[in-house]
């Protein structure tokens, strides 16, 4: 793949987040299981119903563009979720899991924001303006599911504390 | 804790852990930032680039200062996630035909690793004021400060270079 444009680097980096929201799809169902705090667990099940949603509006942002989604690995988010995935081998169930899986959480919700920023700022020099609403939509979900886990890091990091 | 047991016994061992691997992150993005501001074509962008460098070496000793005083050594431990973000930075240099076009490619890459940095050093930020270790909270919000700073200057370049790569098409 050769990008000499900024058009081609929006779609590329547009299919890298299609890859990543794919990702996060598949993994957040094992992070649910994982959790112990209940709070926690509804944040994830919340925000994995707006990850379903996030990989409709990149469709939806293919179809006006013309062309598929498929076809990247996004190796950034891979990275992530694998350290995601080592955080849960290395901690028993409890406290001290569920702060680490924050943790976690907030590195993909923060990488997330970073792309969807950059490719949110390229729709709007490219006055694709639906596009940008769509992605403008899923950046703010983005932005308050991470606070949304600030909150909850606060107690259960209070309670991990005490735990042994 | 039993003896061959991989588990974390508690919140210090989490923080320590999550130090050291962010540790081994600034070492492994030192050269990586060396290349982006050499890869850079803007004369801004290859500043922001170099200047972001040295605070990276700051925030550097800063992690080995909180390792000393916490573990007693400041020994890192591979962040494999800092590798993958440079590799995807490295994909869209050689990927970039155009001069304009891989500045914009730069910068899209370098606040991922920003905004992984901001998240990592939240967390670990979090847990120092619950472990009550003040003095690393602070060091560590001083990082925080630094890497927002960083994100927002280039989001700015970014602002005025982006039309030119739309120009390169």
């Amino acid at each position: 793949m050769s990008v000499n444009s900024i058009d081609k680097l929006f779609v590329e980096e547009l299919k890298d987040l299609y890859s990543a929201e794919n990702q996060i799809t598949k993994t957040l169902p094992k992070m649910i299981k994982a959790t112990s705090s209940k709070e926690l667990r509804s944040a994830f099940e919340h925000h994995l119903k707006e990850t379903e949603g996030h990989v409709r509006r990149l469709e939806q942002i293919f179809e006006i563009l013309g062309g598929s989604p498929k076809g990247k690995t996004c190796a950034g988010m891979k990275g992530i979720l694998e350290e995601g995935a080592e955080m849960l081998k290395e901690t028993e169930e409890g406290d001290l899991r569920d702060a680490a899986l924050i943790s976690g959480a907030q590195r993909v919700e923060h990488y997330e924001m970073a792309a969807y920023g950059t490719v949110r700022s390229y729709a709007e020099r490219l006055k694709q303006q639906q596009i940008m609403k769509l992605l403008q939509d899923t950046l703010e979900e983005e932005k308050n599911a991470d606070k949304k886990l600030t909150e909850v890091s606060r107690d259960v990091n209070e309670r991990a504390l005490q735990a042994a | 804790m039993k003896l061959f047991s991989e588990k974390l016994p508690d919140l210090q061992a989490l923080y320590v852990k999550q130090i050291r691997k962010l540790l081994s992150a600034e070492e492994i993005l030192l050269p990586g930032l060396q290349r982006m501001a050499e890869a850079a074509t803007d004369a801004q962008l290859k500043q922001a680039f170099r200047s972001h460098l040295q605070e990276s070496e700051l925030h550097a000793t800063r992690l080995r200062g909180i390792l000393n005083r916490v573990a007693g050594e400041a020994d890192p431990l591979k962040c494999t996630v800092a590798g993958d973000l440079l590799a995807e930075a490295e994909d869209l240099i050689q990927d970039s035909e155009h001069e304009a076009v891989r500045d914009a490619a730069l910068i899209a890459a370098a606040q991922r690793v920003e905004h992984y940095e901001i998240a990592a050093y939240g967390a670990v930020r979090h847990f120092a004021r619950v472990l009550g270790f003040e003095e690393d909270a602070d060091a560590l919000h001083q990082t925080i400060q630094e890497e927002g700073h960083a994100d927002h200057r280039l989001t700015e370049i970014a602002e005025r270079i982006n039309p030119s790569a739309r120009k390169a098409a």
